[in-house]
């Protein structure tokens, strides 16, 4: 009779919500004013023009270190090392503070951890993000906060340059559509494919890679037989295979990762007998270790993309993949394109930033977007510019699957398309010659 | 003897300071926006996404409050209301006087129609229709590109309304309060139905209610429209919110993250949801600052464990939680001794003669 009561219903634990309540806000709070107090942290009190005393540099970067892509955007990030290991981590004389927020590759992420660097943190200088639709949202953030400068890390999405693009957004590499477009006069010209039936994946990356491709082969000469689209994660192609028409002289395959693993180990057993040319997630790590089937579909294949195979004969690429090596040996063997795509944009940024000697914070970051809108500059594959929409063009790379000495696989270098523009259309799903 | 008494204070005295909670709680979500620092993080992204997260995340506890039943595929409501509010808006061109009601009514019947199928089910299998339904919806907007433009989803405009315009952070703000306010009134409102009571009673014995001449079966579909119902009216504020729909607002994860906010904040209580919304959001916010390498998924899947593990009432239960493990922590000297005393040989017989820890027996 004298037990505790029983836990009332729960209604009447109402009161008690108070506490936790109190006690995240608080916590919060200190937080805070912990770091409002500390003088390390001048940026992170009150707008960063009226507080930042001329020292720190705080550039706010945002990198999909969770989801999909995060092997890609840790590689991403031993890019940007490599160039604050360069400039001793500090810009005209002010000493650089990157703080970074993880996004997972959806768009709505990334915006909130923008709004955060931005309104929390105060920074006037955002660096990122990974992949296609967070750069199409970012850029539509971007119009919101005129005097914050954003300088894309690594998203290809046609869009984020194409349509109304932000007047503070810069993207110093190409993307999908560009890293595609060489490949059809190339095959036509020099391949002398001129029949082609394609095959990928039913989302925005791989319509614009069908699209540039398309655009150049069909502008060349050559004609699409048929087209077909699979669901992202599709593991069986036979009834895909089946339906390739006879006559045709290649078959162009935009899939990546799993998927195009999945499609190669399953050409030959179900009768692809034509070469296979792609896009520029069709091979990677996964497909060039492989043994067996897969090796022998994989052997010949021609595709294109962002950046050199390591046997390129690019000086500066060359030095750009020892320095990789030599400071990250826990790094992948060559630079993946995140890497290189990384190191390019952030040190256009830091370039920029030198030729207004540091200065963002009293002009609203003006002097650096005219500065950024101005450099050009000799990046390890190539010359960058920007064009009119702060959109890059850049070279891309044909390249072929070769055994190597030890009977391997790698990739030899075929052909350079030098300072291949953005088109001006964002494709859509194509089923013939646009 | 004197139970009776203890029973009777212990009854009154929340309820005093229960008013007085909710007075205090009210005020201060109300002046909040006018106090916080730096108004357009706290205010926007905070404040903001915490009410619609917890609306979300009220339509799922209040659905598992009542009928047991615990949803995956809330968000599922919540991307139809969405997505149907952008196309209308944007393909063809509507004002959001017609568009939102379309989007919330149209979400509402999906619930119904899901619902119809997903309440034969129950425990772990409903858990996973839910959770299959969602995941159609998300591959569906994924998919259907020429309609919701795949990845990339539609961008829209925040409306206006009587001359307030929702790109204001404070008109957003008092809205989604009120809005919140009103769906927390209407779901504890509807507790206390005959509606409500029936539901409870299904939860705790389907058949004696089904003797009653009480139809389970719509009984249950009701509950799941009425709550796919909330869920599409938290869709439409975090349309604007984000300025956007993308088949990423509803993938996996975030359904996760949904039930991850009711369990945080307590899924047996209302208030929970809001509780677990504002306080998941700026553990996210801030979870990074010096700690890069513990990711933001990371520390919420250690959140989420550490409640399942610790703390299965969520923040609502937390104080009386702790009472319970403070209570034990203090008899732990006693029970120490007490096992020593079992485990050595010869006993020592001051203690030995002291029956003092034995809840169970007593009458």
């Amino acid at each position: 009779m004298t037990l505790p009561p029983r836990f009332p219903p729960l209604f009447g634990r109402l009161p008690t919500l108070a506490a936790p309540l109190a006690l995240v806000l608080v916590l919060t709070a200190c937080g805070q004013s912990d770091s409002d107090g500390d003088g390390d942290d001048p940026n992170l009190d009150g707008g960063a023009a009226e507080e930042a005393d001329g020292d720190e540099l705080v550039i706010g970067r945002i990198s999909a270190l969770e989801g999909a892509f995060a092997d890609g955007a840790e590689d991403g990030e031993r890019g940007v090392e490599m160039v604050l290991d360069e400039y001793d981590h500090q810009v005209a004389g002010r000493p650089i503070r990157t703080i970074v927020e993880s996004s997972d590759t959806t768009p709505e992420t990334a915006v909130d951890r923008a709004r955060k660097l931005v309104e929390q943190d105060g920074v006037d200088i955002i660096h990122g993000p990974l992949s296609g639709s967070e750069g199409v949202a970012l850029a539509d953030y971007a119009t919101s906060v005129p005097d914050v400068t954003f300088v894309d890390a690594a998203s290809g999405s046609a869009e984020t340059t194409l349509e109304d693009p932000a007047d503070n957004y810069f993207r110093w590499h190409s993307e999908g559509a560009m890293w595609a477009a060489p490949m059809g006069p190339y095959a036509v010209e020099e391949l002398g494919y001129e029949r082609v039936a394609t095959l990928a994946e039913d989302y925005a990356f791989p319509h614009s890679q069908i699209g540039g491709f398309l655009d150049g082969f069909c502008g060349a000469g050559g004609e699409v037989a048929e087209t077909f689209w699979v669901p992202l994660g599709e593991s069986d192609y036979s009834s895909i295979i089946a339906q390739i028409p006879e006559d045709i002289d290649a078959i162009y395959v935009s899939v990546g990762g799993s998927d195009a693993v999945d499609f190669m180990g399953q050409a030959i057993d179900f009768g692809v007998d034509v070469p296979i040319i792609g896009g520029s997630i069709l091979v990677d790590e996964t497909v060039l270790g492989a043994e067996g089937e897969i090796r022998d579909a994989a052997l010949g294949t021609v595709a294109s993309g962002s950046i050199p195979t390591a046997d390129a004969d690019i000086p500066e690429w060359q030095d750009f993949v020892s320095g990789y090596q030599e400071m990250h040996p826990d790094g992948f063997d060559v630079p993946s394109n995140f890497a290189l795509l990384y190191y390019n944009s952030f040190k256009s940024l830091l370039l920029s930033l030198e030729e207004v000697d540091g200065e963002v914070e009293e002009d609203g970051g003006e002097a650096l977007r005219a500065a950024m809108t101005d450099l050009e500059w000799d990046s390890p594959i190539g010359p960058l510019a920007l064009n009119e929409n702060r959109q890059a063009a850049s070279d891309v790379f044909i390249y072929e699957i070769v055994e190597d000495d030890d009977g391997g696989l790698t990739t030899t270098q075929r052909h350079t398309a030098e300072g291949v523009e953005q088109g001006d259309a964002v494709w859509e799903r194509l089923d013939d010659c646009p | 003897m004197t139970s009776p008494m203890v029973a009777a204070s212990s009854r009154r005295r929340p309820r005093v300071t229960r008013v007085a909670l909710g007075v205090v709680l009210v005020v201060v979500l109300v002046l909040f926006p006018l106090v916080v620092p730096r108004p357009d993080f706290w205010v926007v992204s905070i404040g903001i996404r915490g009410l619609w997260l917890g609306i979300i995340a009220l339509s799922l506890t209040w659905l598992a409050k009542h009928t047991g039943l615990l949803s995956l595929g809330q968000l599922t409501f919540w991307g139809v209301s969405a997505y149907t509010v952008a196309i209308l808006a944007t393909t063809y061109d509507l004002s959001y006087a017609v568009a939102i009601p379309a989007g919330v009514l149209l979400a509402t019947a999906v619930g119904a129609l899901v619902g119809m199928v997903a309440v034969r089910t129950q425990g772990v299998y409903f858990l996973m229709v839910t959770l299959a339904v969602s995941q159609l919806a998300y591959f569906l907007v994924l998919n259907a590109a020429d309609l919701t433009r795949g990845h990339v989803g539609i961008s829209v405009p925040r409306p206006e309304f009587l001359g307030l315009s929702l790109d204001d952070r404070n008109v957003f703000y008092y809205l989604s309060l009120l809005v919140a306010g009103l769906l927390f009134v209407t779901c504890w409102y509807l507790s206390r139905t005959p509606f409500g009571l029936a539901l409870q009673g299904i939860r705790d014995s389907p058949d004696r209610m089904r003797a009653l001449g009480y139809n389970v079966y719509l009984h249950r579909v009701a509950a799941f429209t009425v709550s796919s119902g909330i869920a599409a009216v938290s869709g439409v504020l975090a349309l604007f919110y984000n300025g956007r729909v993308t088949p990423g607002g509803i993938d996996l994860m975030r359904s996760i993250e949904v039930l991850i906010v009711s369990v945080l904040g307590g899924i047996g209580a209302l208030a929970g949801s809001f509780l677990g919304s504002f306080s998941l959001t700026t553990l996210q916010n801030f979870a990074q600052e010096d700690f890069i390498d513990l990711r933001r998924m990371t520390l919420t899947g250690l959140v989420f464990l550490l409640v399942l593990l610790f703390f299965r009432g969520g923040i609502v239960d937390l104080p009386r939680q702790l009472r319970v493990y403070a209570r034990s922590a203090l008899r732990l000297p006693d029970r120490v001794r007490g096992r020593h005393r079992v485990g050595s040989a010869p006993p020592t017989p001051p203690i030995a003669t002291e029956p003092r820890d034995d809840p169970k027996g007593s009458p």
